[in-house]
Order: structure tokens, then sequence, then C-alpha cells
């Protein structure tokens, strides 16, 4: 059976951690064939692991007739032009990192090109497609119908210390924007916690937004240091509060619970970077308890869908207007959180 | 009454379902307390009705040695002041049941936790209340808990702020030295009843649970740090039991209650402010 062939655009800490050891896992159906780095030094070095050309250029892989699949692992701001391009290619699929833009016109034009193109853009969401977490949410009775609370926590240690475990990490390791100074303009913490809800939030957003559709307000919002957030949003009837921290120095524990009048939904993900199978997943409801633990992760199971989706063999789980409507939904809280920030000050 | 015999407890007018509880606790205290009818002993008041400040004086006045309210609900300041008062000038503990702040693991650890307090910038409490329990004091009795179990290693509440607050639910925050506090319940049929707590700071953070699942259900409490989880001592035995013990020994002048009725008033008051049901 002949491999799908993959290509990288960006080498960093995502593509080495996750993406290569992912389909390092799915090495029987996908293979990387070519990765862009405009680090010479860490683009040929990560192309070498697996046997992949390298290019400095993103366009070289987007050009390149062995790719099939475009996984765009590069800085957000640039993934609106990447993406264009390879729905412009013709590409049989597009895995976008999230998240997908920081702009709703981007996040528009990627929309318009995957729908104009009929190139499949699905976002790397790990969580959207853990399996654990799609089947305990599928067993969720009534969806965005009734009162709803919702709890969020993150609290991770430093992401290095799970890369390292993942991958021996090529070139610069990566550590979250830390948060201002206290001594910083109101409008800096702003904008620190709105990149503290598109950076870490958003991992979770899309999962809350199957519970709470929106719109929603922001009703409070704190910026936490180094970096995290404590935030509260509603919609009147349904509430959700998000909280994290990193990096602290203790263990990882990342949770979504919900509770409406019957039922709990309580998931425990796996931190970030490394293939820990799926989250711990279970609902309860007057009647009892049901749970679901798979081998596989997030991350394995979004390529899989990936290759799928490339090979024809099925439509996205989440469509890009889908995608879209996620992003729009945390560009929204994100905004809200950082006017809460500056209202509070003014 | 002499030291070696049981102290009487008597019920005052009470709802079926608040009491059980209470007699299911002293019947696990046999040579400590037991049920009788006796002036001078323990008054048990049901704090769901809406006269349970005012049955608190006359408990007193009528010579009761200490008073146990069971999950008090709103009631005028005037009441509650006259409540303390009365308590106070004869010198009679009064005991309420939390099952958090009150809980025997929690207050065994809580002066190490509080000297962590300052590292902390998260200090999220989340209470899930059965429908069945949904009364008058049901999310009244939640933030209260939730309140002295902050100030118990705070030392303060913070200017509490109401954020969201409907008939299932609310959503109360602070800042307690730039720790972010939010303290928020929610009512559901289904899952583990009982309150969470998460305090996290970077080198510290504490998981909190505090289920309500059956009477004597222990808190679990896990401190993690650099050196991985470690769990304080499981009791199992309920929050009833434990403010009834406690209140024993406070009568037998043993040692005082964890949470004097001054302080509690004092709670009552703020959390009656801040979801405006005073």
């Amino acid at each position: 059976m002949n491999r799908i062939g993959v290509g990288i655009i960006g080498a960093g800490a995502a593509t080495q951690a996750i993406h290569l050891p992912a389909l390092a896992a799915l090495g029987d159906r996908l293979q990387p064939v070519h990765i862009a780095d405009p680090d010479q030094g860490v683009g040929e070095q990560v192309a070498a692991r697996v046997r992949a050309r390298w290019s400095a250029d993103a366009q070289a892989v987007i050009d390149d007739q062995a790719v099939d699949i475009v996984a765009i692992c590069s800085p957000d701001w640039v993934h609106a032009d990447q993406v264009e391009a390879a729905c412009r290619a013709g590409k049989k699929a597009v895995l976008c990192e999230k998240p997908l833009a920081k702009t709703e016109a981007d996040a528009t034009r990627i929309a318009e090109a995957s729908t104009n193109s009929g190139v499949p853009v699905i976002v790397g969401t790990m969580h959207r497609y853990d399996p654990a977490f799609v089947a305990a949410r599928s067993a969720w009775q009534g969806f965005g119908s009734r009162r709803v609370f919702v709890r969020s926590a993150i609290y991770l240690p430093d992401n290095n210390e799970m890369t390292s475990l993942a991958t021996n990490q090529a070139g610069s390791t990566i550590t979250p924007g830390a948060g201002p100074a206290p001594d910083e303009t109101p409008e800096a913490t702003a904008e620190a916690l709105r990149n503290s809800v598109l950076g870490l939030a958003i991992h979770n957003l899309p999962l809350i937004r199957t519970l709470i559709p929106g719109p929603v307000d922001v009703l409070e919002a704190r910026l936490m240091r180094p970096y995290g957030y404590s935030i509260t949003i509603g919609d009147g009837l349904r509430i959700a509060r998000l909280a994290a921290l990193m990096p602290g120095r203790w263990d990882p524990s990342w949770t979504l619970e919900a509770w409406d009048d019957r039922q709990h939904l309580e998931v425990r993900f796996p931190p970030s970077y490394v293939l820990a199978g799926s989250s711990a997943a279970a609902l309860t409801t007057q009647n009892g308890s049901r749970s679901w633990r798979f081998r596989e992760s997030g991350y394995e199971t979004q390529w899989r869908h990936v290759a799928d989706v490339a090979a024809g063999q099925a439509s996205p789980d989440v469509s890009v207007h889908e995608a879209v409507a996620d992003l729009r939904y945390a560009i929204a809280i994100a905004d809200g959180a950082a006017r809460t920030v500056l209202e509070r000050t003014s | 009454m002499t030291a070696s015999q049981p102290l009487t407890v008597e019920f005052g007018p009470v709802a079926a379902r608040t009491v059980l509880r209470h007699r299911v606790a002293l019947a696990s205290v046999p040579q400590l307390l037991q049920e009788g009818r006796a002036t001078d002993g323990i008054r048990f008041v049901d704090g769901e009705r809406a006269t349970w400040a005012a049955e608190v004086v006359s408990a007193v006045e009528a010579g009761a040695c200490g008073v146990l309210v069971s999950q008090p609900s709103c009631c005028p300041t005037a009441d509650l002041d006259k409540a303390v008062r009365a308590a106070a000038s004869s010198d009679v503990p009064v005991a309420v049941a939390l099952r958090a702040s009150g809980n025997r693991a929690f207050l065994a650890g809580a002066q190490r936790t509080a000297t962590h307090f300052g590292e902390l910038a998260i200090f999220d409490a989340v209470h899930v209340i059965a429908p069945a329990d949904v009364h008058g004091a049901a999310l009244l009795g939640p933030l209260v808990d939730q309140i002295a179990l902050l100030v118990r290693m705070a030392g303060t509440a913070g200017d509490l702020e109401r954020v969201h607050s409907s008939a299932d639910g609310y959503v109360v925050t602070s800042d307690v030295r730039g720790c972010a506090v939010s303290m928020s319940a929610t009512v559901s049929g289904a899952g583990d009843h009982g309150g969470r707590v998460d305090l996290v700071g970077i080198p510290t953070r504490w998981s909190m649970h505090f289920p309500d699942q059956g009477p004597a259900r222990p808190a679990e409490i896990v401190e993690y740090t650099r050196d991985g989880g470690s769990q304080r001592e499981l009791i199992f035995e309920s929050a009833e039991r434990t403010t009834w013990i406690a209140l024993h020994d406070a009568v037998r002048g043993f040692s005082h209650l964890p949470l004097d009725f001054a302080t509690f008033a004092e709670y009552h008051r703020m959390a009656s402010v801040v979801l405006g049901a005073s």
C-alpha cells in the first residue's frame, strides 16, 4: 500500500514532539517526505531524522508533488497565506495548527480557500479528536439546550519537561510568553491575557463551545503570572469557569468538567506533547457512570482521520466552517477578557 | 451533669431529612451524647427554619449548655446579631456543621497551606449541590463554607464580588494578596456532590475534594510539589460527627470550637450580602 506523503511547514517543538512521533505511530499509512524551516540547522536535522527533504522555503513543500498532505506548524500569523497556497496547489488535505489564525479576517480567508478549492482543511485540535472525550461527549444528552456549568482547569509544568520526554529537541526550546511585570501597562496585561486565551485556553474552548454554543460574555478575567488566566464566561443560563497556570513544579493536571441538571461529564486529559493515550472520560447520570479510555491519543486519532480524509475515505469530522466558528468563539473570549482588564484599570 | 455521663441532646422542631444525618452521628458517639429531653443539655436547631436565630436565643435563655445549628438559612441581621450576643453573654458554645472548612483532615493541614498562601495564584472552589438539598439555604451554605475555608488559609476573604447568581448557582470572586479567588456552586442531579477546591501556585498546588456522597466519605486532600503528590490522612468521619464531638468538647471545656459562632455569623453576613440574599 502506498503511503500518503506528508509535508510539514515549520520544524519547531510541535513538529518534533507531536507530529513526527504521531506520524511514526501511523507509519503504515503516512510518511513525512518534506520539511520546511527557515532555520537550516534545525530544519535539516529534523528532516534527516525521518529521511525527508529539507527546504528553507515553505512554498517548496507546497510545490512538492510527493506531498499529499500539508501540515502547517508555522507561526500563526502566516497560517492564512500558507493554507491558501496549499489549497491553490490542490493538495489532498491540510492540517493547520491552532490557532487557525489570530484574526477573523484571516480565518475567513482560510475558509474561503478551502471551500473554493475543495481541499479539506483540518485544525490541529487534539482534544476535539480525543477518542474518550468524543465518546463521552456523544453520550451527553442534549446539546446546548439546558443550564450548564463548566469547569476547565489547566495546570501544567514547563513545556520543556514534556517535549524532552517526547523528543531530543533540535533548536531552541519553548517557553510560553511570560506575563508582564507588575509595572507594565494595562494594555500589555490585556494583550498578554488575550495571548494566553489564544495560546492555552484555545485547547478546551472548542469543547466548551459544544456545551455552551454562544455567544457568551466574559463576566470576569484575570491574567495569571507567569502564564495563565482566571476567566468566567456565560450566556445567562450557562456558565464556564476557566483557570490555568504554568509552568508549575508539580504533576500536570488538565481537566474539563460539565454539569447540567442530570449529568456530569469529567475528562482528564494527559499533558500536551506526549503520546500518553486518550483522556480518561466519564459520564455520570442518575443511573450510574460510564467511562472511556483508549490506547490512542487525540494526536494519533486526528492524524488517522486526516489520512482518511486525504484518501477520500471520510469527510472532515470538524468542517473548516466549524473550525472558523470555534476560532471566532475563542477570539471573542480573548477580546472580551482583554477588554475586562482595560475596563478594570480605566 | 457529670463528666462521666453523656450530654443530653434535645431536638427542637426539625425537618425529617435534616435531622437524619445528625441522629446517625449521635448514634456513633453514645458515650459522649445521647438524645433526650433536658433544658440544660444541648439544643439542636434546624437552620432551614426562618426562625432559627430566634430559636438559638430561646435555647440559650432556657439554659442550654450548647447549641448546634444545622444548615443555617438567611435570616435578618438583627436576629443573627441577637443570637450571637446571647450566646456570647452566656458563654454558650454554638456550633455549625460545615462540610469542608470543619473537616478534620483539612484543619490538620490548614496551617501548612496558610503558610504557603502567599505563593498561590489561584483559589478555585466549586460546590455541586444535589437537587434534594435545594432549599432556602442551598446556595448560602456552600458559600459560607467556602469563605470559612478561604479565611482559614488566607486570613481574609478579600472584597467579594458577585459575578453570577441564579436559583441554580453562583460565581463569586475576590482578590486576596494577588491570588485570584473564585467560589462557585451549581445544582446537578449527577456526579459527586460536595466541594472541590484547587489551590495553585508555582511551587505547590493542592487539590481538595470534600465529597458528599455518604456522610462518612473522607475528604481527599492532595499536595503536589516537585516530589510528587502527598495525600493527607483519609478520615472516614461525617462533618456532623466531627461537629458534635467538637461541641461536646467545647461544652466540657476540653477545647474551643474550630469556628466560633460570631465568626460564623460574620461569614454568613458576607455570603448573604454578596448573593443579595439579605
